[in-house]
């Protein structure tokens, strides 16, 4: 994969990484903006008005007619987080132009409705129509409650949720429904108008066009201004040493225990390749926690560890029966306590770093994934390849995993007990 | 006698061989990770059959526990802790009409295969191992159990069909796994995990002479008896029209259901599928005026989606949405069914339709996973991936319409709600 960088206008990146290994185009608009609480739910609901309508075709009817006869073009706006960062994106995928049975430029049409969304709003007097802002506070809202329904993913929210309580990082980027009900069209137009000038903005391309070729589409459609070229840094806190235990019920039938954890290092981090390994020491398809927790314990059908390496957190997710709770605790923590002891067999460790170099080694197969690689690290000031990143992994050792693993410390214990019925 | 099947305008090919009654199937990919899966013809709906004379009624989730017990080896180990150490993913999945043993790897692929192999043809249970199982796949249900998709699915499913196995949760019941055993085990495995009845597909860039000899080495021709599958008869008609639960969900949730004709195998299923789509899209689609319609009026938000599947000798359409009306929606979904007995879409709206199947078929392709499970769903049916393309290019209007015509019909659909607690 050749990989080539311009610089389109100050604060305005464009990186394209070329291959002809996959059938579609994919490019992401990404703007960085500090994760705050009083501009993500703003930010969320610009993507789904963006998404909807444009000047040129203003109801949704037409922008999906135009994008399904460039063979279904995908063309999204939509939120993320990533440490402390929102990135609020903007994504084309389209199939290869070569792969068009009647030749249609796909590409050159789907660039253009990208600027289109970005750039050309429909507006009434000069803000986003009522109509179409209410009816998409409507959907936003039904999507932000809509968490809860996946219990697993609920719980994991709530224990992050009380692990970060005055940090940015507990800000939902998805955005918050109190503040949604307050945001008017012309606040709305305001802010819309804030996101487009003033964050950075790194534009990414994965497929077969020409690198050059590409930036003139970038020239030509997505004319953002020049702004300062800004890197946010993500608060990586360490534990306090006092545990948090929360427990809330719910109608679950099973109850899903998160125990979260500060690990005190992060991507940054020169050794940050240790908790990595650490972390797949746990949680590889045969880790101590497979193997203990599941297998020899039968405590549960899933235990895994999540690893967010911006923010330095750990949290181990597993579904259990609700009388379970403390036997599972104990073993989860017992695992972890083997591994600050250096306890680690020369299997495990084989197996961790096996793990984690075919991760690597998978990342240029998708193409959201070698984006995904990218946008982390350069939205921090790294320049880590995944080649250098294996390197870094093959040569650490039992002793550097014990040493990262100590620095691992509880900070919430989460449950969401589960008192449902079965039916 | 390895023979090449190309299709040269999408720039693919495969390699296709018997090997001791196994078919062997190698797509050659030039990416970094190796898919392989062995598909077993033998799934969730296969829960009665006659072998040697006998009858055997299994009970619900026999297929999918014969699945986790096949990863356990002689010695007591099991086979995630060898794959692991090769860096690669293991995994199996079990659905109506087959089990899949699968991994992914970038290095030790002829390590790996063989080990697949290991999994599929050497079963080992014991008392002890069966009963281990139990508590784990029993959390696996109660967290199903919390999925309210889920549970919206299988309702849907269960009012659509009479006596279809379909309509049960592949992972059975805590009162039906109770009654598996190691004989019962022994005899799915006997009677099923036979060359004949297995295929294997390899996605990504390996030598396919190699992947027959290893295929040769590690598999035998079988030497029982070919067993018989005993199908309950199911009727055209819907045993009901409506199910209905109560989850902790945010806003109601529905599935449509609309019962189809299930194809016959080869060319026609594939020709049925084709058509199919291209309806669902027409009809259903975001760009269709049903969905605009509700969308505007606020009865359907984005978390809509449409499809059509056929499995395991049952074929239907799904439309799922989320709404607090769900049935007025369904009364919609029913009047454009009826009306569009007479008038069926137009040809421009038929053309685009057949764009985005196209696309979403193009798609496929973008990496060695989804390649494999692509080309794995039509295997057992006599399709072929490689000419699927052709089909959908190649729909003829007044046969699509036909077929809409003959097996769309309102007094053939359901609904499954799952209504929030609160409502």
């Amino acid at each position: 994969m050749q990989i080539k960088d311009y610089t389109l206008r100050e604060g305005v990146s464009l990186t394209v990484l070329s291959t002809d290994k996959f059938k579609s185009n994919l490019m992401i608009v990404e703007l960085r903006c500090p994760l705050k609480k009083e501009t993500a739910t703003h930010n969320s609901l610009i993507t789904n008005v963006l998404s909807r309508c444009c000047r040129e075709y203003p109801t949704l009817r037409q922008f999906n007619v135009a994008l399904e006869e460039l063979y279904a073009a995908d063309l999204d706006a939509y939120v993320s987080k990533i440490g402390e960062v929102q990135k609020v994106c903007f994504k084309l995928s389209c199939i290869e132009n070569k792969y068009t049975y009647d030749g249609a430029d796909v590409l050159a049409g789907g660039m253009r409705l990208l600027g289109e969304m970005i750039f050309n709003p429909l507006l009434e007097d000069g803000v986003f129509p009522l109509n179409v802002v209410n009816s998409e506070k409507k959907n936003l809202k039904e999507e932000i409650e809509a968490l809860k329904d996946d219990k697993s993913r609920f719980a994991l929210n709530r224990c992050v949720k009380n692990m970060c309580p005055d940090e940015p990082y507990s800000v939902a980027t998805a955005g918050d429904v109190e503040v949604l009900a307050a945001i008017t069209p012309k606040e709305l137009k305001e802010s819309y108008d804030a996101l487009i000038a003033t964050p950075p903005v790194s534009i990414y391309f994965v497929g077969r066009e020409d690198p050059d070729k590409v930036r003139e589409y970038c020239d030509k459609y997505l004319p953002f201004a020049p702004r300062k070229t800004e890197l946010f840094r993500t608060d990586v806190k360490v534990a306090d040493g006092e545990v948090k235990r929360i427990t809330e019920m719910s109608d679950a039938v099973q109850s899903r225990l998160c125990m979260g954890f500060r690990t005190a290092r992060s991507i940054g981090d020169d050794d940050y390749s240790a908790l990595l390994l650490a972390c797949d020491v746990l949680g590889s398809p045969s880790g101590k926690l497979f193997v203990n927790v599941r297998e020899k314990m039968g405590l549960c059908y899933y235990c895994h560890p999540l690893l967010d390496g911006v923010k330095g957190l750990l949290i181990v997710s597993a579904g259990i029966a609700a009388e379970d709770r403390e036997k599972a605790e104990k073993a989860i923590l017992k695992q972890i306590e083997d591994l600050k002891q250096g306890n680690i067999t020369e299997s495990e460790l084989k197996s961790a770093k096996a793990a984690a170099l075919n991760a690597y080694k998978e990342i240029t197969d998708s193409p959201s994934s070698v984006i995904g690689w990218y946008s982390t690290r350069r939205g921090l000031g790294l320049s880590l390849t995944p080649e250098q990143m294996a390197a870094k992994i093959e040569s650490t050792t039992a002793e550097d995993i014990a040493r990262a693993a100590k620095d691992i410390m509880p900070d919430t214990f989460y449950m969401l007990e589960g008192g449902g019925e079965q039916c | 006698m390895l023979k090449l099947y190309e299709n040269t305008a999408l720039e693919e090919k495969y390699y296709k061989c018997n090997v001791n009654g196994l078919d062997v199937y190698v797509i050659p990919k030039q990416m970094s990770t190796v898919y392989a899966s062995i598909a077993v013809n033998f799934g969730s709906s296969d829960t009665q059959f006659a072998v040697d004379g006998k009858n055997v009624s299994l009970p619900a989730g026999t297929a999918h526990y014969l699945e986790h017990k096949m990863f356990d080896n002689p010695d007591g180990t099991d086979a995630f802790e060898q794959f692991s150490l090769l860096g690669a993913n293991v995994n199996a999945y079990t659905a109506s009409a087959k089990t899949c043993y699968l991994f992914s790897c970038t290095e030790n692929f002829e390590e790996c295969l063989r080990l697949l192999f290991g999994v599929v043809t050497k079963p080992v249970f014991s008392d002890a191992s069966v009963e281990k199982e139990r508590p784990i796949i029993t959390q696996e249900i109660r967290m199903y159990m919390d999925d309210p998709y889920w549970k919206m699915h299988f309702a849907l499913l269960d009012a659509l069909y009479y006596n279809d196995p379909i309509r049960t949760d592949p992972a059975g019941t805590e009162e039906t796994i109770a009654e598996i055993t190691p004989e019962l085990l022994y005899d799915c495995h006997r009677s099923f995990y036979t060359a004949e009845n297995m295929a294997l597909c390899v996605c990504g860039d390996v030598d396919p002479q190699r992947v027959a000899d290893i295929a040769a080495e590690c598999i035998k021709p079988s030497v029982t008896e070919k067993p018989l599958r005993l199908r309950p008869t199911e009727p055209v008609e819907i045993r009901t029209s409506r199910a209905e639960n109560v989850l902790d969900v945010a806003t109601p949730l529905f599935a449509v259901g609309i019962k189809c004709i299930p194809p016959q195998s080869g060319d026609e299923l594939m020709r049925a599928e084709a058509e199919n789509e291209i309806i669902v899209q027409a009809i259903f689609g975001k760009s269709g005026s049903f969905y605009n319609k509700c969308y505007e009026s606020g009865l359907l938000g984005d978390r809509y989606s449409c499809g059509y599947s056929n499995e395991a000798g049952t074929a239907l359409v799904m439309l799922y949405g989320s709404g607090n009306d769900p049935d007025r929606v369904y009364e919609l979904i029913k009047e454009e069914l009826d009306s569009r007995r007479d008038s069926f879409c137009t040809v421009e709206e038929f053309e685009r339709a057949k764009k985005v199947c196209y696309s979403s078929a193009l798609e496929a392709y973008n990496g060695t996973e989804d390649t494999a499970n692509a080309f794995l769903g039509f295997v057992f049916e006599g399709g072929d991936l490689l000419r699927y393309t052709d089909f959908l290019r190649g729909a003829d209007y007044d046969s699509v319409k036909a077929r809409f015509a003959a097996q769309y019909r309102s007094d053939r659909s359901a609904i499954s709600v799952i209504y929030s607690k609160e409502a």
